[in-house]
């Protein structure tokens, strides 16, 4: 008798608990991972000797996250790269805690690069949005030759979503005649990753391991060469 | 008798304060770019009603945006994009409290400790929702419109918001456990100093009558306590409703913001409620289970009043200190 009972009791408690559960962490979160879109362009800098010095980042933030950023950071109505300074200052400190979302590699080698330089936000009068600059320079300036440089762009944790403009999304500028720019852009998530990912709350910023491999897919790619 | 109706309440205990620590806590702050509140969540599961859907709106995510972006700057001159604007408003709210929000867990623990009736429980849900949609409202109002602030300073004040509703939320399961631990001890001296009718916990027969009497002594304090889990829960604002208010305001449409924040919180309110009804169900369902049994019924009355005070208790401070480690923003 009381063997049975405590098997009972033993079930319903587990039988609440499972409820318990079900009630206090169930589904998940619509539309938790990105958090902010970004349209990028990159704007790849040469010296004289024809190597690669730097990569210039163009990022458009979305309309509402602008918004946000912006706020109480006008003068007299107008947005101005001097108003807009300090949250330019912002963005690239903490960028760096994330690598600039920037990874440069040639012939399947990293490659390292400064802070950033000359940054600055441009406001787009026309939409409102702000554009976000700065410039990474190659700790070693790079002759592209044999192998092409692949500059990738994104956050592999998907909290930021990063998509190459429509126009122009790459300029070489004072690039020897030769050199050429194509995107790859990334593999458009399936359902099911974007799913897992979705259920992420805001809060995680380490992906874990099983997901972190599909995010990779989700970098846009800036290919160099020159022939 | 005594082991068996002890050695559960341990077990679901210390299930419960397992579950609370699953709450994620860490990274709690800014986005990448240094400005706007990250949200803090609960561990999410993979289960649940919503999952198709979610996945759904995971791909679309971008376009659901730019369709709600250029409804919003319609919004001005085609009273349309409103009906647009407050439908995608509601679908977020109803989508985003299925989340891993503190809001539902709070409530629902706090119905499971106070044993509210199912009506009240959802009139908390809706009230909660509400005054959270408010706190967004009057954030933006009084910093951006009034005050002209930055991004930085709204985050900073949605930091204290923050603060101030975890450190409620952790008051309000501290008060419930000392209450339903004073209210036990003492009368289980009693029951096993002398045997008053009235007074056996877990000697195996309940009284029919015994069930009602504390409702009855609580009944007071029960509208204070739950007027103080519906601002605990609504004092952070969300950050989904925030930006929309931020978004409508730089498009010259404050009112529509508005709008689509009233309809985030009756979204809200509708899932919470639908959850916190669970709740009062799954409670009811136990309860009525463990009536079978004798004396059963009493046992689970307090491992869900304590359990849940316990889990708002530890949900509380586990957020808390999470939102205190974060530190402030950094403009």
């Amino acid at each position: 008798m009381m063997m049975q009972k405590h098997g009972f009791l033993r079930r319903l408690l587990i039988c609440g608990l499972l409820l318990a559960v079900g009630v206090t962490a169930p589904t998940h979160k619509a539309a938790a991972h990105p958090h902010v879109i970004v349209e990028a362009r990159a704007e790849i800098l040469f010296n004289e000797k024809g190597e690669v010095m730097a990569v210039r980042h163009l990022w458009r933030f979305d309309e509402a996250f602008s918004s946000f950023a912006k706020q109480g950071l006008d003068k007299d109505g107008k947005y101005t790269r001097e108003t807009l300074q300090p949250l330019a200052e912002v963005n690239v400190k903490s960028l760096s805690e994330f690598s600039y979302f920037t990874r440069m590699k040639t012939g399947g080698k990293r490659l390292e690069f400064g802070k950033p330089e000359n940054y600055w936000i441009d406001h787009d009068d026309k939409d409102g949005t702000l554009v976000l600059q700065f410039t990474l320079a190659l700790a070693a300036p790079l002759p592209v030759a044999a192998a092409p440089l692949m500059i990738e762009i994104g956050d592999p944790e998907y909290f930021v979503a990063f998509e190459m403009a429509k126009a122009k999304p790459v300029a070489l500028l004072q690039a020897r005649a030769g050199c050429e720019a194509r995107v790859r852009e990334p593999a458009s998530l399936d359902s099911a990753a974007a799913s897992q990912l979705s259920r992420l709350p805001s809060s995680v910023r380490q992906l874990p391991p099983e997901l972190s491999g599909l995010t990779q897919s989700l970098f846009n790619v800036v290919i160099v060469t020159c022939s | 008798m005594k082991m068996s109706a002890r050695t559960p309440a341990i077990v679901a205990l210390a299930a419960l304060a397992l579950l609370a620590f699953e709450v994620v806590a860490a990274a709690q702050g800014t986005t990448p770019f240094g400005v706007g509140r990250a949200e803090p969540a609960i561990n999410p599961s993979s289960f649940g009603p919503l999952s198709g859907v979610a996945s759904y709106i995971a791909v679309k995510q971008a376009e659901i945006y730019r369709l709600f972006a250029s409804a919003m700057r319609q919004a001005a001159h085609d009273p349309t994009a409103i009906v647009t604007i407050i439908g995608l408003c509601l679908a977020y709210g109803v989508l985003h409290a299925a989340g891993p929000g503190h809001g539902k867990a709070v409530i629902s623990s706090y119905l499971f400790a106070t044993r509210e009736t199912l009506r009240r429980g959802i009139v908390i849900s809706f009230a909660a929702s509400l005054v959270q949609g408010a706190m967004a409202i009057a954030l933006v109002g009084v910093f951006a419109l009034f005050f002209k602030a930055t991004a930085a300073a709204m985050d900073q004040a949605s930091r204290y918001a923050e603060i101030v509703s975890y450190g409620l939320v952790a008051l309000i399961g501290g008060v419930l456990l000392v209450r339903k631990l004073a209210g036990l001890w003492p009368r289980h001296r009693l029951a096993s100093a002398g045997g008053v009718a009235a007074g056996h916990l877990d000697d195996g027969t309940c009284c029919d009558g015994h069930a009602a009497d504390p409702r009855m002594l609580q009944g007071k304090f029960d509208l204070r306590s739950a007027a103080l889990a519906v601002f605990a829960v609504g004092a952070r604002p969300c950050t989904g409703a925030v930006l929309v208010l931020v978004f409508a305001l730089a498009q010259g449409v404050f009112a529509v913001g508005i709008l689509g924040v009233l309809a985030i919180s009756l979204g809200t309110g509708a899932t919470v409620g639908l959850l916190a009804a669970l709740a009062v169900g799954a409670q009811g369902l136990a309860m009525r289970l463990a009536a079978r049994r004798s004396g059963l019924a009493l046992a689970f009355q307090h491992i869900f009043e304590i359990g849940g005070a316990l889990f708002v208790l530890l949900f509380g401070l586990t957020l808390l200190s999470a939102a205190l480690i974060s530190g402030p923003a950094s403009l």
